[in-house]
């Protein structure tokens, strides 16, 4: 039973296979003798069957035809929508050629409609299913079709850049081989036709002029008729006076009626009646309308609004009745309107379409993307989080150490200032109450007493001046001239060369400040142990490091028994801190060298 | 003249027991203290009013006091203030501080008349102290006078450094100053050169050219 079922939708199918073959060949017939109705019914039915069979190959064709026999019947709308649908199913079957082709014709339907820059949109859509291939004659197409639009708009310059690059493709000899040879002159003809709007008259009349001569024009009498009457307006243009474009144009004319080529009549109608416009008014005018007769047969409303903008100021000069005219502008104007507005609203959805798919594509390869990104993302921010953490735990170490140390400062300071104002104060009262209670002073007990108090006195004083605050700023370098200064008495000359002004400028405060306890500590024990009395100390620098040289001319010390005491100790732990280094040089007897260096 | 009232603004009560001794030996019939600058600053702004004011404020530079509510907590601070009541009143500073740097700023920066360190002398300098503000004249101790001048150590400079280079090189005082003349440094007479050469001498206590040049040498100065 059951195959008897699919014998029976075999059999069908190979019937429905063979009326179609039939089908086929029928229309054919019928097309070829300009029976469009018929065929336009015909092909509906191979629609209707290949959609049933799902043979989307025919399901495109049919939707061809039908665009094409309504395109000859003149029904734009009409033809529009199934090249629209026609382009839909060739994309899907991923037939670029055939999806632009289809591109392409919508785009020219819309031009016709005087939808210009909706045609530039088609043709531009039509241009991404064959850029970058090596289908040049559509390219060549397409361009053409761009340049068209960019022309009709009054863009003549953008108009010139598109059929330039037809050009290139021209002068290609491999490109050029794509190409049929016989669509070339119509290239050329549209550069010159955008030459002669851009009022390069010299170099359009030169293409036309080679054009006549071409043996492929010359073997079509429809293409050499347009030439010439594109050669005739441009030569026009070039100089109004001219003989030779009267006649060109009415040969132009003439050529278009014999090949009975109805937009080519309207073509050379319209420059006829600009060539007479100011010449000759009513011969003007009998030429204008022989174009809006020619229009109202293509029903183009474009067109036939194109000539009624030449008729109607025509017959105003003329002083004749415009009634007709202005009644066939309002309906042509809005059938115009009509049309225009329906093949937009097909264009719109078909562009909606094809965007959709093309964001698709857009929207897989984005997530990818991004999923990549993320993952990169995810490793940085990994690694970031890590050299925080460390920079953190770094910094708090550091903040710890540096917490720690401005304590113990701030204790220094506090010590040093108790040492100083109050034990100093202390001491001072002593020996004010020795000398109130002994004047004239003459026991030398209490004169005794006196001086072992100003020794104490000046003790503390010194033991305070270790730890007192220090100037970092500006007058640094007057505060280290007082330093050595305090250590110098008339026993002991203290020797410094004069610096530049701005010679610490560069150093760290805390530089600063160990370098000053440095120097603190070298003429502490230079007081206490060398008997120096001379004692130089100089600064300079050198690139970015700064020597400095303590020489005293005292005892010296020997480096194998000298015992670093505690102070010394002091100056390493410093010079340490400063990443600096420190060179002692002494022979006994002979005075100390001190050699200290440190990074600015 | 010697003053009759001064104002003794002093950290220590038993400092002041000092200094009151030896301002009343001088002869000075009012003396008035305060451990407080605050204090101070209303006895002061007080004698202004009562049109008897203090001819002269000694003051220390370190209050140490504790207790109560304190505006002014340095002798710096209450200087700047009491001239601001009475600019005219004279200011001695009695201070244990002896650093250049403090005395210079107080000196130049706030016109105190005179800077007495505390030490073996220091009540002795005081009393000086006095005696020269009352001759209108500014007075600084020895101690503080050696701070201020720094005349304990040498500084070098450029031209100095430059001289000692030349003679180490063997030049002669001619030599150098045709080559000062030439180079457009000043001074360059040979008699202003050998005065420069002269006066390193006595600063290096160098009884002859060689031998303050070796120094010079020695020290690292050249």
């Amino acid at each position: 039973m059951f195959q008897k079922v699919s014998i029976d939708t075999l059999q069908k199918y190979s019937q429905d296979s063979i009326r179609l073959v039939t089908l086929d060949k029928k229309i054919k017939r019928i097309a070829r003798a300009k029976q469009y109705d018929s065929a336009i019914f015909h092909t509906y039915r191979i629609l209707k069957l290949s959609e049933r069979l799902s043979d989307s190959t025919a399901i495109a064709k049919s939707h061809y035809r039908l665009a094409y026999y309504n395109l000859q019947m003149h029904k734009l709308k009409e033809a529009y929508l199934h090249y629209n649908n026609a382009y839909k199913c060739f994309a899907q079957m991923g037939d670029s050629l055939a999806a632009s082709a289809r591109l392409c014709s919508m785009a020219r339907i819309q031009k016709r409609l005087g939808d210009f820059s909706g045609s530039r949109l088609t043709a531009l859509d039509a241009l991404r299913y064959v850029e970058n291939t090596s289908h040049y004659e559509e390219i060549c197409n397409v361009y053409e079709m761009i340049a068209v639009s960019h022309s009709e708009q009054k863009n003549y310059n953008e108009a010139l850049k598109w059929i330039s690059r037809v050009r290139v493709i021209i002068a290609n000899s491999i490109f050029s081989k794509k190409i049929n040879v016989k669509e070339i002159p119509s290239y050329n003809n549209t550069v010159g036709l955008i030459l002669t709007n851009l009022g390069r008259y010299n170099e359009s009349i030169a293409i036309f002029e080679a054009l006549l001569k071409d043996s492929i024009v010359l073997n079509n009498e429809g293409s050499y008729a347009m030439i010439l009457s594109n050669l005739g307006l441009t030569k026009w243009k070039a100089d109004p006076e001219n003989q030779e474009s009267e006649k060109m144009l009415l040969e132009g004319l003439a050529g278009r009626q014999k090949v009975n080529s109805v937009s080519g009549q309207i073509a050379a109608n319209v420059f006829l009646t600009k060539y007479y416009y100011k010449k000759n008014k009513k011969k003007a005018l009998h030429y204008a309308l022989d174009a809006l007769e020619n229009s109202e047969k293509l029903k183009n409303p474009a067109a036939i609004m194109e000539t009624l903008d030449l008729i109607i100021p025509l017959k105003k000069e003329l002083g004749l009745s415009l009634k007709e005219e202005a009644l066939l502008y309002s309906t042509s104007s809005n059938s115009l309107d009509e049309v225009k507005q329906k093949v937009r609203r097909i264009y719109a959805t078909n562009k909606y379409d094809h965007d959709k798919l093309t964001k698709d594509n857009l929207i897989l390869k984005a997530e990818t993307a991004k999923e990549e990104a993320q993952k990169t993302f995810y490793l940085a921010a990994l690694i970031i989080a890590i050299l925080c953490i460390g920079y953190v735990v770094y910094y708090k170490n550091q903040q710890k150490k540096r917490e720690k140390l401005e304590e113990t400062h701030k204790a220094e300071m506090r010590f040093s200032r108790k040492i100083h104002d109050e034990l100093g104060n202390d001491i001072f009262y002593l020996m004010t109450q020795i000398q109130n209670k002994n004047t004239p002073l003459k026991d030398m007990e209490a004169v005794n007493v006196l001086e072992g108090l100003n020794s104490v006195y000046n003790k503390a004083r010194d033991i305070s001046k270790e730890y007192t605050s220090i100037d970092t700023g500006n007058k640094y370098g007057t505060e280290l001239i007082a330093l050595l200064n305090s250590y110098g008495n008339e026993k002991i000359k203290i020797i410094t060369t004069q610096l530049a002004v701005n010679f610490w400028d560069k150093v760290s405060g805390e530089n600063k400040i160990n370098l000053y306890r440095i120097l603190q500590e070298l003429l502490t024990n230079m007081t206490k142990h060398s008997e120096a009395s001379l004692v130089g100390v100089t600064f300079s620098k050198e690139k970015r490091k700064i020597i400095v040289k303590y020489v005293d001319n005292g005892i010296g010390i020997d480096p194998s028994t000298f015992n670093f005491g505690n102070g010394l100790q002091n100056v390493e732990n410093r010079l340490h801190s400063m990443n600096g280094s420190i060179n002692f040089e002494s022979k006994p007897k002979r005075g100390l060298t001190v050699m200290l260096m440190f990074t600015i | 003249m010697i003053y009759s009232k001064i104002f003794v603004a002093e950290d220590l009560d038993s400092n002041n027991l000092g200094m009151v001794a030896t301002l009343k030996k001088m002869g000075i019939a009012t003396i008035e203290q305060s451990q407080f600058c605050d204090n101070a600053l209303l006895k002061i702004k007080k004698a202004v009013i009562d049109f008897e004011p203090f001819e002269v404020l000694i003051s220390d530079l370190c209050f140490n006091a504790t207790h109560g509510k304190k505006n002014i907590r340095s002798g710096q601070e209450l200087i700047s203030e009491v001239k601001k009541i009475q600019p005219n009143i004279k200011v001695i500073v009695f201070s244990v501080e002896d650093k250049q740097s403090i005395i210079e700023s107080l000196m130049e920066d706030q016109q105190i008349d005179a800077y007495v360190c505390k030490g073996l002398n220091g009540l002795k300098e005081l009393e000086n102290a006095i005696e020269a503000l009352s001759k209108n004249k500014k007075y600084t101790c020895p101690v503080a006078t050696a701070s201020l001048q720094q005349k304990n150590i040498l500084e070098l400079d450029i031209y100095e450094q430059k001289l000692l280079e030349l003679l180490a090189h063997g030049y002669k005082q001619s030599e150098i100053s045709e080559l000062f003349k030439k180079k457009l440094i000043t001074p360059n007479s040979v008699r202003s050169i050998e005065t420069s050469i002269s006066k390193l001498k006595d600063s290096f206590n160098a009884s002859t050219t060689p031998q303050l040049v070796y120094m010079a040498s020695s020290l690292g100065l050249i």
